[in-house]
């Protein structure tokens, strides 16, 4: 399917649904503008994915692609809230934030948020203890309860986990 | 030449490797150890050199970044406010990949997302169906060929189930389920029970241990499920039911308590009265879920009362004497 065609489908969706898809959104974040862009950002993402042949059912479709990116946004805003309050609640480094750097950082929370937080508590916990704070594992036994053997298996569990997500060959 | 994909063995030999080698207890034994197992095979050097790619991804986080991540995991005790920010939710859909069928969970652990007290959420599930989140929710969705279950926690929800005969949508809490083909319900559980009541068209409710007690509801039936047993409430204008969802809290002929008690959920601080000083005093009206403040008042003014503000700053409601 040539490039040509493809953008073509996309521009029928646009006139079709654009407005029906920013009121979907309204709907979903309460806010005008920011409905607005992301019904943009939807469509551009549909012209970046080629799509085979017309779309059956245009609104499911737009609204599963919309969702994604929704989520997206909503997962960025909450670790950009996150990662300035503790900014701010250690007031006493002077700490320079630019924006680049910011953005920089929530892309790189958010990939290992990503790693991280479909794992059973447990497994997270040994893992943060001994990779995040440190610990030996001694000591994250003593913490959690656990025998070393067990926490040792909770960590390369991680491993395996965050290997699979990261390299889904 | 490029080496094989690793396979789920070797990916755990190397994960086993990796962990062996996570702390400052590695010895040199066991770093000559894991290179000859990196040795037997290009495969084993490719998995291990990627986990510690991984591992220079988390060190790449500086400190409030660890921090920040440790707060969006929930990993620290929450003993009642955080330092942090507001109460709130963050929702968190996960792709087929992971569980293999489509799966939402909603906690009120993490910050600053728009479910926070006082505020109410649309999700719009992959299959089509609404939940309304009022205040506070925790509750876990899953979706596969079979059936649609929301497992409600806390916190209350309107469900909009879009039609699926071949999959019904359940709403399960510890009390039991509420099972609909397609309809409006709102279901709600408390400290102690759960509430179910219908909007439209049929719902079959049974209580946890005691299915043969089900009971199908019609629109404007209302339960209440605990330890094992159904009690029915008055029923109530289906519109009402479904109005918070709305942002109103309609209230017909109710007492004070009940209704201050309501809206208390919708406020960060709770508005303090005694239930028996006002027992006997009932209302009704619609007050603005949205506007907590202006809600309160509504309906103390339209008892008859007046709200006092006490030393601490708290406001107060009293009866008349």
């Amino acid at each position: 399917m040539s490039a040509a065609s493809a953008a073509f489908d996309v521009s029928a969706l646009y006139e079709s649904h654009a407005p029906w898809l920013h009121n979907w959104l309204r709907r979903h974040t309460r806010c005008s503008s920011r409905a607005a862009d992301l019904a943009q950002d939807t469509f551009c993402r549909l012209l970046e994915t080629r799509n085979a042949g017309p779309v059956r059912d245009p609104r499911n479709y737009l609204v599963a692609v919309a969702r994604r990116i929704l989520i997206d946004d909503i997962r960025r805003r909450e670790i950009e809230k996150a990662y300035l309050a503790v900014h701010a609640a250690h007031a006493g480094e002077a700490d320079h934030l630019t924006p680049e750097r910011i953005v920089e950082a929530v892309q790189l929370l958010g990939s290992i948020l990503r790693l991280l937080e479909a794992l059973p508590h447990k497994a997270r916990q040994a893992f943060m203890l001994i990779r995040f704070d440190g610990l030996r594992y001694a000591a994250a036994a003593r913490q959690l309860g656990m025998s070393e053997r067990m926490v040792k298996r909770y960590v390369a569990q991680v491993y395996a986990h965050c290997y699979t997500l990261a390299y889904p060959d | 030449m490029t080496a094989p994909r690793p396979t789920p063995e070797v990916i755990e030999q190397a994960a086993f490797w990796a962990a062996q080698l996570a702390t400052d207890e590695a010895t040199q034994e066991d770093r000559d150890a894991c290179e000859a197992w990196c040795r037997q095979h290009p495969m084993h050097r490719l998995a291990l050199e990627r986990m510690r790619d991984l591992e220079v991804r988390m060190d790449e986080a500086d400190r409030p970044g660890r921090e920040t991540i440790e707060h969006l995991l929930d990993r620290r005790s929450r003993p009642g406010r955080r330092s942090i920010g507001a109460v709130a939710a963050f929702i968190l859909l996960a792709g087929g990949a992971w569980f293999g069928a489509q799966s939402l969970t909603v906690r009120s652990w993490f910050p600053d997302h728009e479910t926070a007290r006082g505020e109410r959420r649309a999700i719009t599930l992959s299959e089509g169906s609404e939940l309304t989140l009022d205040t506070d929710p925790a509750l876990d969705f899953r979706s596969d060929r079979h059936r649609r279950q929301v497992t409600l926690f806390r916190g209350r929800i309107l469900a909009r189930v879009a039609k699926d005969a071949a999959r019904p949508f359940v709403v399960r809490t510890r009390d039991g389920t509420a099972t609909a083909l397609g309809t409006a319900f709102t279901v709600r559980r408390d400290a102690d029970a759960t509430i179910v009541s219908v909007i439209e068209s049929r719902v079959r409710v049974c209580p946890e241990k005691a299915e043969d007690d089900c009971a199908d509801l019609r629109p404007g039936d209302r339960v209440r499920m605990s330890g094992g047993k159904l009690h029915r409430l008055e029923p109530v204008d289906p519109e009402a039911a479904g109005s918070w969802a709305q942002g109103w809290l309609a209230v017909d002929d109710q007492p004070l308590s009940v209704v201050l008690g309501e809206l208390n959920r919708y406020r960060a601080v709770p508005v303090d009265y005694d239930a028996n000083d006002l027992s006997g005093i009932r209302v009704s009206g619609s007050f603005p879920l949205g506007d907590p403040d202006r809600a309160v008042e509504g309906a103390v003014r339209s008892a008859g009362l007046r709200m006092e503000r006490a030393p601490d700053g708290a406001l107060r409601v009293r009866g008349a004497r």
